[in-house]
């Protein structure tokens, strides 16, 4: 005899957590609500915005293949979860990416140069515009997971309405950090939406060895947490539900957990090669297939709002406004060596101004 | 008679394969864990092809959770296994310190002999690869401050495989630092199959008379580059690639020091707390008598290891290692 | 001309083989077109134009393998091309420069030198090359006073000024400056030293040497000139004989007092460069007129300063004649470590005495002055060893039948 039941694991769940979708792949609008949303305007938004960091994208892969900046992550495909996500939120709320995330934190109003900068090498690139508050990229998995959930809790003590929203994929999952940043939201009731981008590999780990389950959003179930999973390439459904959970947030309703389904195209990152470990075929039956940028184009046409004339206009814009941060990353003062000791403390330690000047020395420019 | 041993030119990074290699034969209970390693072969390619001739039983991709992995691997080396661990970079590894530093390092003293963990962390470090942040960590420090603990780091493909198989077969946990930026520098003979290289025992590279210098890992070759263009003044070095930092070989150390009398040393660390320290009170306790000078160190800066547009100025070049060499000739 | 090069697009990749090329001789190319495909061991990579431009050249052949760095091909652009990034050869450039300073100035000695650092200081802060001074210490190491007798025996001049002469005021006294420096520093340092380390304890006694004046009047008219001061090394050889404790030295750090049976008796002499102390030894096994001879010629080449390294060194006891020099009635001396006793012999002067019948008879009378370090003897046997000296000294007789 049994005694211990267990759930019926993947299937029950997958069911439980369907995957929430507007638009569908062929740009056809599917669902009953929030029909109000589907404006000319508002497409041509997401679709102009997708459009710039997509551009962004294809030329920083090419600047690393030429020498010109470092190791760089790729986002292509992702473009939906990224722009819809940033586009729903205040200005004046918090962004905790990961290095995956500048598509959202350049919606969100980051500068191109300073994202260039980061990829260069140059610490520089972390410093947001003025009056936005974007983390550096959290590197190790996960990590930037419980700051959000502390910033957060900060805004809720000062009694703003500012809310948090902290992205990161499916291979975070797997560690301990998601898990307590999720708990701590959850007890503490933080005004914070956990934005998954489940793209399905953890470099060359698949989903099904990641996890057991078929869902990341059932997840959220075990910390009480209200949990949705949507499709990362419907612009629409990303927006609508991200706003949703940031206006829960906002409203003392706690935490939110979003599932955004997607695909990277590419490499993990340029120093990775997908070939490696899958077939890279599936990339190319879902440019054609799912793409979020070709679906909106659908959508336009069925709308009539296509304007091949206007959509050379926006990707000329795009072009030349990422040209122009590439020259200004390149003509980017050079790097100085004491920025590397005076920014470690805020007062430099005694020991460390002296390994200051003796590199200075060594390298015979000025001790200060 | 004399007897040929086959060889194969093998770079760093492949002699650990083949290293992996020979161990996944000799010993069925050898197992690895980690990111990537099975169909990608790792993302430094270092288990690369291992997964498709020993199977996914043996080669398993695990979840990305480093604590996780770490944890487990100390339950199946306590119970008859032998887990050889890759952490994708050791500026990752900081997640499984908590199972390295309160459990693997101190199950044996917790229980007086009874559990054991023959465990071996495999992990990329260092700067110099243009690689974004915190994949540039040197922080062998921390781990030869835990007791219990054995650390090991390589500079050439021969040593790499001697001291994996050296490593893979200890009875205690073993760190494996590989130097990233000379996975791929050399091309070397590798002996075929299976020797080892004494865990504790440095090697000297070079006999001198003047200087004594100390390092390992990716240091050595900064260091090998400027002892040859201090022999154009003159200089004779003696030159130690220690191979393994816990624990340290004081009988080289101190046999080098007590002729020369002078001795640099050469890390990439942040210099507080550092390897470098644990050498000079080495040298303190055994050369005391002998010093010529005080003991110059060449390292890295107590500041994060910078983004890598700054790199070039963290790290020690021939030329800081010249200069402290002159500094510690003319005191 | 832009040569299009092959980078590091790996992380610490050296090298590429080139599987194909997109792109021939003549071919004009937009910015970030696919020019050539590379393979490395990590991944398989395109590597696209860095501008607009005609392709000139292709610099390497399919199938092969190239570094990083080399050029692959040579690609004419269209307008003009910023690239920036040379830190690091303007870098390399300044250490090169800097490196010209560094000459190497130090001789290449084989020799091993045993030595602490604040030996090798002191040699240093006296211009001394530590590899000239013999080890006389545990495996020949240099000891501070090895150094110290290196500099005692090589001539030294001291007419430096100080760099720090105290600024003159009006209301101040104003002092004439002679340098402390040179052997006058080295014996300063040489006192503290030892009166810091040792806890010294000093006795007096008065002696009547009225019995071995008259001896020593007898010998000379019979042509045999020995002074007082022999007899007082003999009469010690016997004290030390039978307390052993004073003829030691201690070595506290490890807790082991060192007794010697050879009696190497430190003379305390006064230069006119200052204080130097050499050494009879075996004064034990030596007849009078040997140590007669001996004496004089060491104090000559004391005064000379012609003393030699060995000459000075091995006492295990030391003492200090001042009544020659006019002598005083008492004095607290110090020790010259790490021997444990010093003895002063004071001036001989007419005193009256009460004698054991009571009369006050004229006596010649001396004071002696005897330092000890109290870890090793108590006062106790210190008492006991002066009275057998007295003894000793007052009944000369006994002395020599002590001698045979």
């Amino acid at each position: 005899m049994t005694t211990i039941r267990m759930v019926e694991g993947g299937t029950t769940m997958e069911n439980q957590f369907p995957i929430q979708q507007f638009l569908d792949p062929q740009g056809n609008w599917i669902s009953e609500n929030h029909q109000e949303l589907l404006t000319e305007e508002r497409t041509k938004e997401f679709y102009q915005q997708m459009i710039r960091i997509r551009t962004f994208d294809r030329k920083a892969v090419s600047l690393q293949r030429q020498g010109r900046i470092g190791t760089y992550a790729a986002f292509e495909g992702q473009e939906a979860s990224q722009v819809g996500s940033a586009l729903a939120l205040n200005k004046k709320d918090w962004i905790f990416p990961t290095y995956r995330d500048h598509g959202a934190t350049m919606t969100f109003g980051h500068s191109l140069r300073n994202v260039l900068l980061f990829w260069n090498g140059r610490n520089e690139g972390n410093i947001p515009p003025e009056g936005l508050n974007i983390f550096p990229p959290g590197i190790p998995i996960a990590t930037q997971l419980p700051h959000a959930v502390g910033a957060a809790f900060a805004e809720k003590r000062k009694g703003t309405k500012k809310a948090v929203i902290t992205y990161f994929g499916d291979g975070a999952t797997s560690e301990g950090d998601f898990h307590e940043g999720l708990n701590f939201a959850s007890v503490f009731s933080s005004p914070v939406v956990f934005f998954n981008q489940n793209n399905q590999y953890a470099i060359s780990v698949p989903m099904s060895k990641q996890m057991k389950t078929k869902t990341i959003a059932q997840k959220g179930l075990a910390y009480d947490i209200p949990s949705v999973r949507i499709d990362g390439n419907d612009v629409f459904s990303v927006y609508v539900h991200t706003l949703e959970a940031l206006e829960r947030a906002r409203a003392g309703q706690g935490p939110t957990l979003i599932e955004a389904v997607t695909w990277r195209y590419g490499a993990h990152t340029t120093a990775d090669d997908p070939s490696k470990y899958r077939d890279q075929q599936e990339s190319t039956n879902r440019r054609e297939e799912s793409d979020p940028l070709l679906r909106l184009e659908r959508c336009m046409k069925q709308n009539g709002w296509f304007n091949e004339e206007w959509v050379n206009k926006i990707t000329n814009d795009a072009v030349q406004e990422v040209e122009q941060a590439v020259e200004e990353m390149e003509a980017y003062v050079k790097p100085d060596p004491a920025m590397i000791f005076d920014y470690v403390y805020q007062e430099i330690t005694p020991s460390l101004a002296k390994q200051k000047k003796a590199l200075l020395h060594m390298l015979g420019g000025d001790e200060q | 008679m004399t007897t040929t041993v086959k060889t194969n030119s093998l770079t760093l990074v492949t002699a650990i394969t083949d290293a992996l290699a020979v161990m996944l034969k000799d010993d069925e209970n050898v197992l690895l864990l980690g990111e990537d390693i099975g169909k990608n072969g790792g993302v430094f390619r270092a288990t690369e092809g291992l997964q498709a001739e020993f199977g996914e039983d043996r080669v398993i991709d695990t979840p990305l959770s480093e604590a996780g992995f770490v944890g487990a691997a100390i339950g199946m080396a306590a119970n008859g296994l032998k887990p050889v661990v890759e952490i994708q970079f050791l500026g990752f590894i900081y997640p499984a310190y908590e199972q390295l530093m309160t459990h693997a390092v101190r199950l044996r003293s917790r229980t007086l002999g009874h559990y054991s963990v023959p465990l071996v962390i495999r992990a990329p470090y260092g700067a110099g690869v243009r690689a974004p942040e915190i994949h540039c960590d040197s922080t062998e420090a921390i781990f030869t401050h835990m007791p219990g603990m054995k650390v090991v780091c390589p500079s050439n493909p021969y040593d790499a495989k001697g001291l994996m198989i050296a490593a893979i077969e200890d009875p205690d946990p073993v760190l494996f630092l590989e130097p990233m930026r000379s996975y791929r520098a050399v091309k070397e003979n590798v002996p075929e199959g299976k020797y080892s290289i004494e865990i504790g025992k440095g090697n000297k590279l070079v006999e001198g008379d003047d200087v004594t210098i100390i390092t390992w890992g990716a240091m050595v070759p900064v260091v090998m580059n400027a002892t040859k263009r201090l022999r154009d003044d003159d200089v004779s070095c003696d030159v130690i690639d220690l191979r393994t930092l816990s624990p340290l070989d004081e009988e080289l150390i101190a046999e080098s020091v007590q002729k020369t009398g002078r001795t640099v040393i050469v890390q990439e660390a942040h210099p507080t707390s550092s390897v470098a320290n644990d050498i000079m009170s080495v040298i303190n306790e055994t050369c005391f008598l002998y010093q010529k000078a005080p003991v110059e160190k060449v390292s890295g800066f107590d500041t994060p290891v910078p983004y890598f547009s700054y790199e070039d100025f963290y790290l020690p070049t021939p030329e800081r290692v010249i200069h402290a060499v002159t500094k510690v000739m003319n005191f | 001309m832009i040569k299009v090069k092959l980078h590091d697009i790996g992380e610490g990749m050296t090298q590429a083989d080139i599987n194909h090329f997109f792109v021939e001789p003549g071919d004009v190319v937009k910015a970030d077109d696919p020019l050539v495909e590379v393979q490395t061991d990590k991944m398989t990579a395109e590597i696209p134009a860095p501008t607009s431009g005609t392709i000139k050249e292709i610099k390497v052949e399919r199938g092969s393998t190239v570094a990083v760095g080399t050029t692959v091909m040579i690609l004419e652009p269209q307008g003009t091309f910023r690239t920036t990034r040379s830190i690091d050869k303007k870098v390399e450039k300044k250490v090169s420069n800097r490196e010209a300073e560094g000459q190497f100035k130090p001789s290449h000695s084989p020799k091993r030198i045993l030595a602490a650092p604040y030996t090798r200081k002191i040699a240093r802060e006296n211009d001394i090359k530590i590899e000239q001074v013999n080890g006389t210490g545990p495996a020949n190491r240099i000891t501070d006073e090895d150094v110290y007798s290196f500099i005692n025996g090589s001539s030294q001049s001291a007419t430096d000024v100080p760099m720090d002469a105290p600024v003159k005021t009006d209301d101040q006294a104003s002092p004439k400056t002679i340098p402390y420096k040179g052997m006058r520093k080295q014996i300063g340092k040489k006192m503290v030293q030892s009166l810091f380390t040792i806890p010294h304890c000093t006795h007096f006694e008065e002696i009547d040497v009225t019995e071995l004046i008259s001896l020593r009047k007898q010998l000379k008219k019979q042509g045999k000139s020995v002074s007082a001061t022999i007899f007082f090394m003999k009469a010690l050889t016997i004290c030390l004989k039978e307390f052993p404790l004073f003829n030691a030295s201690l070595d506290e750090e490890n807790e082991t007092i060192f007794l010697y049976d050879e009696c190497h008796i430190g003379l305390a002499t006064d230069t006119s460069e200052g204080l130097i102390v050499p050494v009879m030894k075996n004064v034990e096994k030596k007849s009078f007129a040997k140590l007669q001879l001996e004496m004089k010629e060491l104090i000559d080449k004391a005064t000379n300063q012609s003393l030699t390294l060995q000459e000075c060194k091995g006492s295990t006891f030391t003492i200090s004649n001042v009544g020659p020099l006019g002598g005083s009635t008492g004095a607290t001396p110090i020790i010259n470590a790490p021997e444990v006793g010093l003895m002063a012999f004071h001036k001989t002067k007419k005193r009256p005495v009460v004698n054991e019948q009571d009369e006050i008879v004229v006596r010649s009378m001396m004071n002696i002055s005897m330092s000890y370090d109290h870890r090793v003897v108590d006062g106790a046997s210190a008492v006991a060893f002066t009275n057998r000296f007295t003894e000793l000294i007052e009944n000369p007789t006994l002395l020599v039948v002590e001698l045979m």
